[in-house]
């Protein structure tokens, strides 16, 4: 192959269709594999009724009907709305903040490891950390609180009003890290010399943050952004540790209730079609996402 | 030649029905004698059950040299659960453990997916020694049995700290029995005056609140109206009575009261079982809502010896005497996949034989045995208070706890109750929601 076969365009190469595909082939294997045909085989299980064994019964839209006819479907919807829109917005914040605050300094590279220590820890085991320290008199946040005299008797995993957002804290405690450090790549590629030229024309901190760097790693706050909102929505270890959905159904997200579907009352049919339905919200939020990186990358 | 490749067929061919017949678990002949040379038995159970098994399974080898056993701990969960998939996958274990309350049973009867055990139970006797309505109870449509069940679990029961209730002079009835809600409410109010959380309940455990329904719903319901409500979710059976009836939103609405005026630790909605257990192991709760093996539980967590008694919650009806509920559900059953299903059927009729059943009793720290056995076998090394809650079932009677013979769906109150708790449903609301799961399971049954 010469040379001359790739027409460049800007950063993108045309490569010819044959060796683009043998190329992709692996690739497209693998998501074949992995991806489309569970997926194929999720909308087939989400038309039958199936309890784990034995063969599946056919039972047209059945499913789909009894989960718009269940209010509790829609209670559940705005649940992960709420903990989705917050847990990532959380994230992507505090990840920012953080990432802008240790570019530079002497306790930088000491600041990057203690914010990226939650990652390490398993997201289990964080949950089941704070849901004891949560806990009203046995736990060591509400002993703290007590030391300082604001009482020990908070319980905050057992309001239908509170839990979530306890919730909500301990995911972005346990999920700023991984951002932190994209963000800290990104905010190091912005070449040195444009700060330097900032601070000769008296640009301060507060200024170089939100005219400097803040726009020049756009992109990658967006795909962060994207793949929180994502990985948020799915997400399963946190609130199911902490708090099995409840108490009284309010942090019921829908991966909760989808494995509760499927592996407690064995209505797979039922959990398939409200992972179908999932499916449908995520590649929505996928391409609006993917458009908003794209222009941002502009 | 045309001869020779004729009988390499046929060899081959009887080669691959033998290797296909092998890998449908059926690698046992029945016609010759047992061995154990060069097998593994895989046993499942839950961690307070392992160690009567374990003393089983000694047992066993000895009978069969050679054999190895694999003991799989099962948390509640995954029997719940996951374990649906091991026990119908080519990994099934010889024995497992399938409670009959919770949905794999139905699903694996369903799929015809295990064995009968017509002779386990012949070799046991144990028709006689469940007795005739658990007997019943424990067997397929088909009127066969595919489980035994191998303890019972004495629930419902509130266990208290006696160190506790003696240094803030609270006094206890002597027969046991709390006989009124002001009775109740002075205990848990001179813990909380004391320094101590009152009564602990796994309200997020998705089963504790539950226990207390099943131990209040006898002293409210009628025997008939009960024995409607345990078996009207089959379409075969007449409903009689509906859980919108007060003799089931009564037992809700007692619950509430309790909640209301703080009967129960702070926080109960936010924790789960070990949480529960760990606060009253640690000397922080006063009360305990468990079953017969919680003692031992607590005492493995605090590492200190806990001196416990028993306590009954009030009736609903004046007069009424609250009783241990009884569970039976802890089976065992061998799946069709199994690779060892004859000698997994020794392991069960040993471990259902009279002696090993009180000697269970011992082994697992305090639980009840499933069979009736004469009280000289019951007494063997039982802890006190264990035995005290053993001997007060024997002489007092013991309940079917609702929850543990209806299906799962129907049975986890838990989420109902935590919504009665917050307000955000009332005791007629509950009632018409559980209506409305029995009348599904009738038209699915």
């Amino acid at each position: 192959m010469t040379p001359r076969a790739f027409r460049r365009r800007g950063t993108t190469a045309k490569v010819p269709w044959p060796l683009a595909v043998m190329l992709s082939l692996p690739a497209l294997v693998g998501i074949i594999i992995v991806f489309l045909v569970p997926f194929i085989g999720t909308i087939r299980l989400s038309f039958t009724t199936w309890f784990g064994v034995g063969e599946a019964e056919p039972v047209g839209l059945r499913n789909y009907d009894a989960l718009f006819s269940d209010p509790t479907f829609y209670s559940s919807i705005r649940v992960t709305v709420l903990y989705t829109l917050l847990s990532a917005l959380g994230i992507v914040i505090l990840a920012t903040v953080t990432a802008m605050s240790v570019r530079r300094g002497r306790l930088a590279t000491v600041l990057r490891i203690v914010w990226f220590l939650p990652a390490i820890a398993p997201g289990t085991a964080v949950a089941v950390f704070w849901a004891f320290a949560l806990q009203p008199v046995s736990g060591a946040v509400n002993g703290l609180l007590g030391i300082v005299g604001l009482g020990d008797t908070h319980a905050w995993l057992a309001s239908p009003r509170d839990a979530i957002y306890v919730v909500i804290a301990v995911t972005i405690w346990a999920g700023v890290a991984f951002p932190f450090l994209l963000i800290v790549g990104a905010i190091e590629r912005v070449a040195p010399e444009i700060y330097e030229a900032a601070q000769l024309d008296g640009a301060g901190a507060t200024r170089q943050a939100f005219h400097i760097t803040l726009p020049l790693i756009r992109p990658v706050l967006a795909m962060v952004t994207v793949l929180e909102l994502i990985w948020n929505f799915n997400s399963f270890t946190t609130v199911w540790a902490m708090t099995k959905g409840g108490p009284a159904e309010a942090t019921n997200t829908l991966p909760v209730r989808l494995y509760v579907d499927a592996f407690q009352n064995f209505e797979f049919g039922e959990a398939a079609a409200l992972g179908v339905m999932t499916s449908v919200v995520l590649v929505v939020i996928g391409l609006v996402g993917l458009r908003f990186a794209n222009r941002s990358a502009v | 030649m045309k001869r020779r490749s004729y009988l390499a067929g046929v060899a081959a061919l009887a080669a691959s029905l033998a290797l296909t017949a092998c890998s449908n678990g059926g690698t046992e002949d029945s016609s010759e004698p047992l061995s154990g040379a060069g097998k593994t038995l895989v046993v499942q159970g839950s961690a307070y059950f392992l160690p009567v098994f374990k003393e089983v399974g000694a047992q066993l080898q000895q009978q069969l040299p050679g054999l190895q056993i694999r003991y799989d701990e099962l948390t509640g969960e995954q029997e719940t659960s996951t374990n649906l998939q091991v026990v119908t996958s080519d990994a099934a274990p010889d024995v497992a453990d399938i409670p009959t309350n919770l949905p794999p049973y139905r699903t694996l009867l369903k799929a015809k997916q295990l064995i009968p055990l017509d002779d386990v139970w012949t070799a046991d006797d144990l028709e006689n020694g469940y007795g005739k309505d658990l007997a019943n109870s424990l067997k397929a449509a088909d009127g066969h049995p595919y489980v035994v069940s191998y303890s019972r679990t004495l629930y419902g029961v509130v266990w208290y700290n006696k160190a506790i209730f003696s240094k803030l002079n609270i006094s206890v009835p002597a027969d046991h029995q709390i006989a009124s809600m002001t009775d109740l409410l002075t205990i848990t109010n001179a813990l909380r005056a004391g320094g101590y959380q009152p009564l602990a309940a796994g309200g997020a455990s998705s089963y504790h609140l539950t226990w207390i329904l099943d131990s209040l719903l006898p002293t409210s319901a009628t025997p008939e109206q009960l024995n409607n409500f345990v078996n009207n979710f089959d379409q075969k059976v007449p409903i009689t009575v509906d859980y919108t009836d007060k003799s089931f939103t009564a037992v809700l609405d007692r619950l509430k009261e309790m909640y209301d005026n703080k009967v129960f630790q702070d926080g109960t909605l936010g924790m789960d079982s070990p949480t529960t257990n760990a606060l009253f192991a640690s000397g922080k709760a006063g009360m305990l809502m468990g079953h017969d093996l919680s003692p031992t539980g607590a005492k493995k967590t605090s590492k200190t010896d806990l001196d416990l008694d028993f306590l009954f919650l009030p009736p609903i009806n004046p007069g009424a005497k609250t009783l241990p509920v009884n569970y039976a559900g802890n089976t065992l059953a061998i799946p069709k996949k199994a690779k060892n299903p004859a000698i997994a059927k020794e392991f069960l009729k040993l471990l259902m034989n009279k002696e090993n059943q009180a000697k269970a009793i011992k082994w697992s720290g305090g639980a009840a045995p499933a069979i009736d056995l004469p009280t000289s076998l019951l007494t063997e090394g039982k802890p006190a208070n264990e035995m005290g809650l053993l001997s007060y079932g024997a002489a007092n009677g013991t309940r079917d706890g609702w929850a543990s013979i209806v299906p799962a769906k129907l049975g986890t109150t838990d989420p109902y109750i935590e919504k009665l708790f917050t307000g955000a449903m009332n005791s007629a609301e509950v009632g018409k929601a559980l209506n409305g799961i029995r009348d599904e399971l009738r038209s699915s049954s």
